[in-house]
């Protein structure tokens, strides 16, 4: 199996299994993916539905059935990880609906100099914004009016300084690729989001709360493979953008990951 | 019906409760199995499955139909956590004891389960039995003690290659005996 080339229908037969048993390693995943989206559409229908048989199947599987509360307390379980994070986002969701408060509250949650507080939340904001544009974008594919309807001019104006004009063209183009990192710790609160426009090869990485370290963008497979793509950049606030060029086609499928360079943590991974 | 799961899917990663029941009455019991197989206890089978519960509500977002149907893609979000959390606990399942090896170390199966797993562990070696060595070997190190190929290439002294095929043709046959089993 040569890297650079796509498999065969008979290679992505041979390791359909593997890929939906999870049983490839992270590079061969990516090659396997990436072989599938090259395969003909008959080619792609045959392996879904031979891998869906696989994930299906049960002869190796022990005939036990799970308790009949098992339902209600996945259901609790979920909920209560749900009540978590929205806890989490509470500050995000209650900003722009008050009025300021006078500077002596702010002082009694020793938040520090009004200015910073607004300041943080400005990008709060604005990262709130530029998620909640993301998905609505997703949703309803292309309407440019939905940016103006999400986002006022001056959080507009916020995004643009801080993430300069390329973003909105990445984020406007429906035919790019978006590939979500999220925080290896799930204490923290960082997210990546990577544009990708496989025509032209560009892309646009757009980070939250990285703000003050020395980062490196990869992708590549396992810790054996050498990353295929690699480059580094510093974050000096909390919100940072930039463009990216030669995101080749080799790269679909691989999986993508920041690190700090100052300790060598992977702090984020699609 | 994958337009049906991709909006299922986007109704998980939102929290709505209706949908993770749903997501749980399509593919709970699977789930669950694949879990015991993993952890032979009804506890930790159970907690592994609220775990991975989570874990598909995280990541629903990423579910893509074009790339694979939804219980592919379910069911290897439930495998990889299993196998996360075996190497977390350092302890892998030993239902079958392997050749050459000696018997069982991993925790014992649930004591209020001795049936079943007495009655699974005969069902899956009489399966197992009927495949040539290799492959047997392999499936049991990769699909049911969560070894990495490369590991089991290792631990086997061969060419990964040929782990890998072998572990295909393993499991293609035994799908294909599970198959005829129900034919008859």
């Amino acid at each position: 199996m040569n890297p650079s080339t796509p498999m065969t229908r008979e290679e992505l037969l041979e390791l359909a299994a593997l890929d939906a048993y999870g049983l490839l390693d992270e590079y061969e995943a990516a090659l396997f993916t990436r072989s599938f989206h090259h395969a003909p559409v008959g080619v792609q229908d045959e392996i879904t539905r031979l891998q869906a048989e696989f994930a299906s199947e049960e002869a190796i599987l022990p005939d036990v059935e799970p308790a009949t509360d098992l339902r209600r307390r996945v259901l609790g379980r979920v909920a209560a990880a749900v009540e978590t994070e929205t806890v989490g986002l509470a500050p995000l969701a209650m900003i722009g609906r008050s009025r300021p408060e006078p500077a002596s509250m702010s002082s009694r949650r020793g938040l520090g100099a009004s200015g910073q507080f607004w300041r943080a939340a400005a990008f709060a904001l604005a990262s709130a914004a530029i998620a909640l544009a993301y998905v609505w974008m997703e949703a309803r594919n292309r309407n440019e009016l939905l940016w103006e309807y999400v986002i006022d001019r001056e959080t507009q104006d916020l995004v643009h300084e801080e993430l300069g004009p390329g973003f909105y063209d990445f984020l406007n183009n429906a035919a790019c690729r978006k590939i979500v990192l999220r925080p290896e710790d799930d204490n923290v609160s960082m997210h990546a989001v990577l544009f990708v426009d496989d025509e032209s090869g560009k892309g646009f990485l757009y980070a939250y709360g990285l703000d003050g370290r020395d980062c490196q963008l990869t992708a590549g497979g396992d810790d054996a493979v050498a990353a295929m793509f690699a480059h580094d950049f510093q974050c000096r606030g909390p919100i940072k953008g930039m463009l990216l060029n030669r995101i080749t086609n080799d790269l679909a499928g691989l999986t993508w990951q920041i690190t700090d360079v100052a300790t060598g943590a992977i702090v984020l991974r699609s | 019906m994958s337009q049906q799961d991709w909006m299922l899917m986007h109704r998980v990663a939102a929290g709505d409760e209706e949908a993770v029941g749903e997501l749980y009455d399509r593919f709970g019991p699977l789930i669950y199995k694949v879990a015991w197989q993993f952890h032979p206890s009804h506890a930790e089978a159970e907690d592994a499955v609220q775990e991975i519960f989570v874990r598909l509500w995280k990541t629903a977002d990423r579910f893509d139909p074009r790339r694979a149907k939804l219980v592919t893609w379910v069911m290897l979000i439930a495998r990889r956590h299993l196998i996360d959390r075996l190497r977390r606990s350092s302890v892998r399942p030993s239902l079958i004891p392997l050749e050459g090896e000696p018997p069982p170390s991993g925790p014992d199966p649930d004591p209020g389960a001795p049936a079943q797993t007495t009655e699974f562990n005969t069902r899956i070696r009489k399966r197992l039995d009927e495949l040539p060595e290799l492959q047997r070997t392999v499936i049991e190190r990769a699909y049911l003690q969560g070894y990495t190929l490369r590991e089991i290439s290792e631990q086997l002294e061969a060419p990964l290659g040929t782990i890998k095929s072998a572990l295909s043709r393993g499991l293609a046959r035994l799908r294909e005996r599970a198959a005829s089993d129900r034919a008859i």
